[in-house]
């Protein structure tokens, strides 16, 4: 067993694995008990309580500078209903310490040592990517080009294309922008105590836990399945396909008749194909013909082959000419590409307005400007929503995977220190 | 002739019975390895992952291994239930003697991470008279903007499929969890609609890790309180259960 339960490892809990250590006796106690039992002076958020309140008997003191800023809730928010008692849960070890009700202070989170104090939705975007919905930058493989085709255009990836006055096509991603939008969906099996009986055996499911491990064995409803000798054994070899079937199947076998080298490897280079000495064949050329010359010395091809050699490969160019260009501006052709969203939190079904703002921030004019955004599958393009303030056509196409690429082509350059704007909207799935 | 040669011959026997014993802790744990891996390649694996937790796994057990990872946390989740047609009654049990709580119109309840809870579904209105005590078994939380809890609260959505085939006395194991975002569904459905039936044999803890992030479990079954044998146990552990006002202003549907 490689892991013990693989879907935690990529968990938030366990991303968030350098967390306050001592966090963990916190596991069977409600942070405001008091020996198992209720305060009834929980004025503080109910729903952080556990991770901000609560101060443990003869924990070390947390490092000072560190003490967070505390939070409240209104008082009334949040009604208790309940609680446990350290026996009745039975989850509670032996040996745990009493949590002891403080909302005076709470318990820094720690990763990699350091506090984590940044609680922008920028930085719980990091820790926590799948809660949120991304649109922009670029994911995964980067855009690239191939016979003038963009590749690499993810899902969520925004960038614009250009071209300089140079003639040099560039591409700039956008920005990140993160939306908190989490969604959820389930999977469900229904079962029965006869459920999938494969011969008649009786089903049977025995579970037995010790401490936190688990140990299980399953019933004899197991099926069985034999394989008879109509099986195909076959093996890789690195020189190729050895197959072996056995009795009463298919027999096939394989001969490696298929590339026969019919030239020596004496023989094998481009000269005696194509009748051009190459300066690598020069060497096995030359073999050859002081081998030929030891047998033939009447029909010696030294001479000829020398001739060719010497006019085609010794020759070479020098620039006779040289050419300047004027530049006529100071600076370059660059473009700056700012994606926005309205909505920093979002529930599906809302609609969120993303504004794209691009700027020549070169002196030089730029052309052939394409702004394209593949939205992600949850971000669902709503029609006739885009604008542009820059002469063009919107284009879309459908990305394969439930949503549209939206591409603006802007008919006219975009010159030196000028820019534009581009809207659209999506409705959150 | 070879002389003899006692002290020789005594650490050669020490050496020999220390030999021995190496190598009966060596079958011994050869043994113990054969038999566990027998074990491990009997509860099988998805795609190359092993995955311990299925839905035979008893009720308790996956939370709390979730409660043993390092930095856990077990803060107080919101989770909101939405029945068929929005009708019906939620209730939690709150305490081990049975004592148990009505959910409001928010249909909203706070449990804690790691814990195992006992609900009642009664008042469906398809079913008069029947009632449903399910089990909501919370391994993950979400770290939604401080202040919005409760409206980013995990939905745990039954289909109206899903009460019927409990009533009816089979075993609804339903895992929900978290979508990853690039591999959503592009569909506007609601919670329930994002649900769906495997087959018996698939693991659904392991198809939701595949899909996202497993967040609850729910078990609802057949399974009722005795009336004449008062079972402590059926109530659950008594975990602590918050429930938030009506009065907080959340907004209500999050889903379509």
């Amino acid at each position: 067993m490689t892991c013990l339960w693989p879907q935690f490892l990529r968990s938030g809990a366990s991303r968030r694995a350098s967390r306050w250590a001592l966090s963990a006796v916190l596991l069977a106690n409600c942070s405001c008990s008091v020996g198992g039992r209720q305060s009834a002076k929980t004025t503080h958020d109910p729903f952080l309580e556990s991770e901000l309140a609560p101060q443990v008997a003869a924990a070390p003191a947390a490092p000072a500078g560190n003490r967070a800023r505390r939070v409240r809730a209104p008082a009334n928010a949040i009604r208790q209903a309940g609680f446990e008692s350290a026996a009745a849960s039975g989850l509670q070890p032996p040996n745990q310490p009493i949590v002891r009700a403080n909302d005076e202070c709470r318990l820094p989170e720690f990763r990699n040592g350091t506090v984590i104090g940044d609680e922008s939705p920028a930085a719980a975007a990091q820790l926590y990517p799948d809660e949120y919905l991304f649109d922009g930058g670029d994911r995964e493989l980067p855009i690239y080009f191939s016979d003038s085709q963009m590749n690499g255009l993810d899902t969520e990836d925004a960038a614009i294309e250009y071209y300089d006055d140079l003639g040099k096509r560039h591409v700039k991603p956008t920005n990140r922008v993160a939306i908190y939008a989490p969604r959820f969906a389930a999977v469900t099996t229904i079962s029965e105590p006869i459920e999938d009986i494969g011969s008649g055996r009786p089903a049977q499911s025995i579970a037995s836990q010790i401490g936190l491990g688990m140990a299980k064995r399953e019933g004899t409803f197991a099926q069985h399945q034999r394989d008879m000798s109509e099986r195909l054994v076959s093996r890789s070899r690195g020189s190729g396909l050895a197959s072996g079937i056995a009795s009463d199947a298919l027999d096939q076998p394989v001969n490696p008749e298929g590339n026969v080298h019919t030239t020596t490897p004496l023989q094998d280079f481009g000269f005696l194909h194509t009748g051009q000495l190459r300066q690598s064949d020069e060497a096995r050329l030359a073999a050859s013909i002081q081998s030929a010359s030891n047998w033939t010395r009447d029909q010696n091809p030294v001479i000829a082959a020398a001739s060719v050699q010497g006019n085609e490969l010794r020759s070479h160019f020098r620039d006779q000419e040289l050419v300047g260009r004027e530049n006529r501006f100071n600076g370059q052709a660059r473009l700056r590409i700012v994606k926005l969203a309205d909505k920093a939190i979002a529930e599906p079904g809302d609609i969120v307005t993303f504004t794209i703002r691009f700027d020549n921030i070169g002196d030089r004019e730029v052309h052939d400007v394409v702004i394209v955004d593949n939205l992600t599958p949850r971000l669902e393009y709503v029609e006739d929503s885009a604008t542009c303030d820059s002469k063009g056509v919107l284009e879309t196409e459908d990305n394969g995977e439930g949503s549209l690429i939206l591409r603006w082509v802007l008919d006219e350059p975009v010159a030196g220190r000028t820019g534009g704007v581009v809207t659209f909207q999506a409705r959150v799935r | 002739m070879i002389p003899f040669r006692p002290t020789l011959c005594a650490a050669s026997l020490d050496q020999i019975l220390a030999g021995l014993r190496r190598g009966a802790v060596a079958a011994a744990c050869l043994v113990l390895t054969a038999a566990w891996t027998t074990n491990v390649l009997a509860q099988g694996a998805v795609r190359g992952r092993h995955y311990p937790l299925d839905q035979a796994t008893a009720p308790g057990v996956a939370g709390k291994w979730s409660g043993v990872q390092r930095g856990f946390v077990p803060v107080m989740q919101p989770v909101r239930f939405e029945l068929p047609g929005s009708e019906g009654s939620v209730a939690v049990y709150t305490g081990p003697q049975g004592e148990a709580s009505q959910l409001n119109s928010l249909s909203v309840v706070a449990l804690r991470v790691g814990s195992i809870y006992r609900l009642k579904l009664s008042d469906l209105p398809d079913y008069p008279g029947a009632e449903l005590y399910p089990t909501v078994e919370l391994i993950d939380r979400l770290h939604p903007p401080r202040g919005r809890e409760i409206e980013f609260a995990i939905p745990i959505a039954l289909t109206a499929e899903e009460i019927a085939l409990a009533i009816e006395g089979r075993l609804v194991t339903k895992v929900i969890y978290l979508e990853q975002p690039d591999r959503a569904t592009p569909s506007r459905g609601s919670n329930a609609a994002r649900s769906r039936i495997t087959a018996p044999r698939d693991n659904p803890i392991a198809l939701a890790d595949e899909a996202g992030r497993p967040m609850a479990i729910v078990r609802i079954g057949g399974r009722a309180p005795d009336a004449g044998a008062f079972d402590s146990g059926f109530f659950g552990t008594g975990a602590p259960v918050l429930i938030p006002d009506e009065a907080a202003g959340v907004r209500e549907g999050a889903s379509e």
